[in-house]
């Protein structure tokens, strides 16, 4: 009987998609056969019951993810509590912030885009390959807002923590046969390893080639050095537009260790300082903004991430003021009274300028 | 035999007041009115949720993803749409968010678990079905809702997308990317395979 069915025909007729003709079809091979109709019967109790049944999905509460989304749609973002994630691999976006807050260590968002066939040009950093034509690859960009930090996977397993105001950018084959990516900002990386496809952070002039590590990157746009510090393993850092050749003509690559900060300066020089603090360096990706006795000048641009606000200085003179202070989870008054407290200076807000005065 | 045919068609024919009712919001939308955008939200999140649940098979991922949707659909006042009716876009839109997420997730994992179903739902199969008939009808039910999950994915999307989100032929076309021909393959498929596997519930 199964034979000769027209499974198409009978769907139809099942939907109610059926002309006049196909109906008097369908109906007059039922008419002929018992074993027919009941199969028709159980058909339509198997569609009802596919429709009224909505799936095992666990129950969705409009009410209150309408106030979840709500709450982003203000200007500046909202709140959203982050996703519990499932234990395996897998990205978590998470948006908004509440106005007024620091980003807690697990508040943090990314915007994540896709950029495929837009002519969109890997590797435009990458002046030792001028000679090639750049080739069009597709390539995903995960991109962290000031004020926000971002925590997601790549597809090889590696976990990433984007700084604030940053910008990682992955080509679609990552893990293919290499694993490369463009940094722009800030980013702390675990690396899943695998020496036979070795991961590196492309920053405007300076490489960092993972060996196997945790480590952090750094190269906001506006600042003199590439920065890396690693926090397990081993990475090799060097310059990145070959200008900085040493006598014997190889590229300088500096090899770093725990505890190690490397830096690759505007000329392309290397140098290693040893036995840094990690904890001061990598307290940002627990939330922490942390400054030990930084010229205000140097931390300005930093804060102004860090709190998507804009600091001034109301006289340039004290931007040699040193600022020891660390933040976490205050609200932005609070963090504010703090910070002018800590300089002993006086601040003034108007919308989103902080000025600092004596 | 009485025709069955025209007297359940009224659930279907509504069909033209819904997309007059969504051509409003939509215009709404694009003005910012925040009332209409809270009206599609209620109208289509429970269903573009499920639909996505049923492709990455996990909540959480799923309510991620339709949060982004909704706050895209708002932020862009509708710009993606073009002349694209707007249930069909959502779906479209959930569709191609499910299968990026998938595209970067261990697949063989949930692979292995299907395999793992596929003998549970065999077992029901042969079970002795009790005379009870709401024990029954759970039972039918599970029994539905796991074969359905183990249909090829092609044939269980279009199989949901018209069933339970009450998609058209078109627009399940429109959503998978692929022809109305190829939808009924798929429909086709879909049904073919239910009927084998669940035949064991209908046997008088």
């Amino acid at each position: 009987m199964t034979d000769d069915i027209d499974w198409q025909l009978l769907h139809r007729y099942l939907a109610h998609e059926c002309n006049a003709v196909e109906v008097r079809e369908v109906e007059r091979s039922l008419a002929a056969d018992p074993e027919r109709r009941a199969m028709l019967r159980s058909l339509q109790d198997l569609t009802e019951r596919a429709r009224a049944t909505g799936g095992d999905a666990p129950p969705w509460n409009s009410q209150a993810q309408w106030q979840r989304l709500k709450q982003l749609m203000v200007p500046g973002g909202g709140e959203r509590a982050p996703v519990e994630s499932e234990r395996s691999p897998q990205p978590r976006f998470m948006v908004g912030r509440t106005p007024g807050v620091l980003p807690r260590p697990v508040r943090i968002a990314a915007a994540v885009a896709l950029l495929v066939g837009s002519g969109a040009v890997w590797w435009t950093l990458q002046r030792q390959r001028a000679a090639a034509p750049p080739v069009e690859v597709a390539v995903r960009e995960y991109n962290s807002p000031r004020g926000q930090r971002a925590d997601f996977r790549l597809p090889d397993g590696t976990r990433v923590l984007l700084g604030v105001a940053s910008r990682l950018r992955v080509r679609a084959d990552h893990g293919d046969i290499r694993r490369d990516v463009e940094l722009e900002g800030a980013a702390y990386f675990e690396v899943t390893h695998d020496a036979t496809k070795p991961f590196a952070v492309h920053m405007a002039n300076a490489v960092a080639r993972d060996l196997g590590t945790r480590f952090t990157a750094r190269a906001y746009p506006g600042e003199m050095a590439a920065q890396v510090v690693v926090a397990e393993g081993r990475v090799a850092l060097r310059a990145n537009n070959g200008s900085h050749r040493s006598a014997g003509g190889a590229d300088e690559e500096a090899l770093l260790e725990v505890g190690q900060l490397g830096r690759v300066d505007s000329t392309g020089a290397v140098s290693v300082r040893r036995g840094i603090d990690l904890g001061h360096y990598l307290a940002w990706t627990e939330g922490r903004l942390v400054f030990k006795d930084t010229p205000l000048r140097d931390a300005l641009p930093e804060l102004s991430r860090w709190f998507d606000l804009d600091f001034r200085l109301g006289d340039t003179a004290l931007g040699k003021r040193r600022l020891t202070a660390s933040f976490y989870n205050q609200p932005n008054n609070e963090a504010l009274d703090m910070l002018a407290v800590s300089l002993g200076l006086r601040h003034e807000r108007r919308g989103r300028i902080v000025t600092f005065t004596p | 035999m009485t025709s069955l045919h025209s007297d359940q068609r009224a659930d279907r024919v509504d069909n033209s007041a819904v997309e007059a009712r969504d051509r409003e919001w939509l215009a709404r939308i694009r003005e910012a009115d925040e009332p209409a955008f809270e009206a599609v939200f209620h109208a289509y999140s429970a269903g573009l949720y499920r639909f996505v649940y049923g492709c990455v098979g996990s909540a959480a991922i799923a309510e991620e993803l339709v949060q982004d949707l909704f706050f895209k659909l708002w932020t862009e006042r509708a710009g993606g749409l073009g002349e694209q009716p707007l249930r069909a876009y959502l779906y479209t839109v959930a569709r191609s968010r499910s299968l990026d997420y998938l595209r970067h997730e261990r697949v063989v994992a949930k692979v292995s678990g299907e395999v793992a179903n596929a003998g549970v739902v065999l077992a029901m199969g042969r079970l002795v079905v009790p005379a009870d008939e709401r024990l029954r009808a759970e039972e039918a039910n599970a029994a539905l809702e796991r074969v359905i999950k183990e249909l090829p994915e092609r044939a269980r999307q279009a199989f949901t997308l018209y069933w339970r989100h009450e998609l058209r032929y078109a627009e399940v076309a429109a959503v998978m990317g692929i022809s109305v021909k190829t939808v009924e393959n798929h429909l086709a498929t879909a049904l073919k395979i239910l009927r084998r596997r669940l035949a064991s519930f209908y046997q008088s």
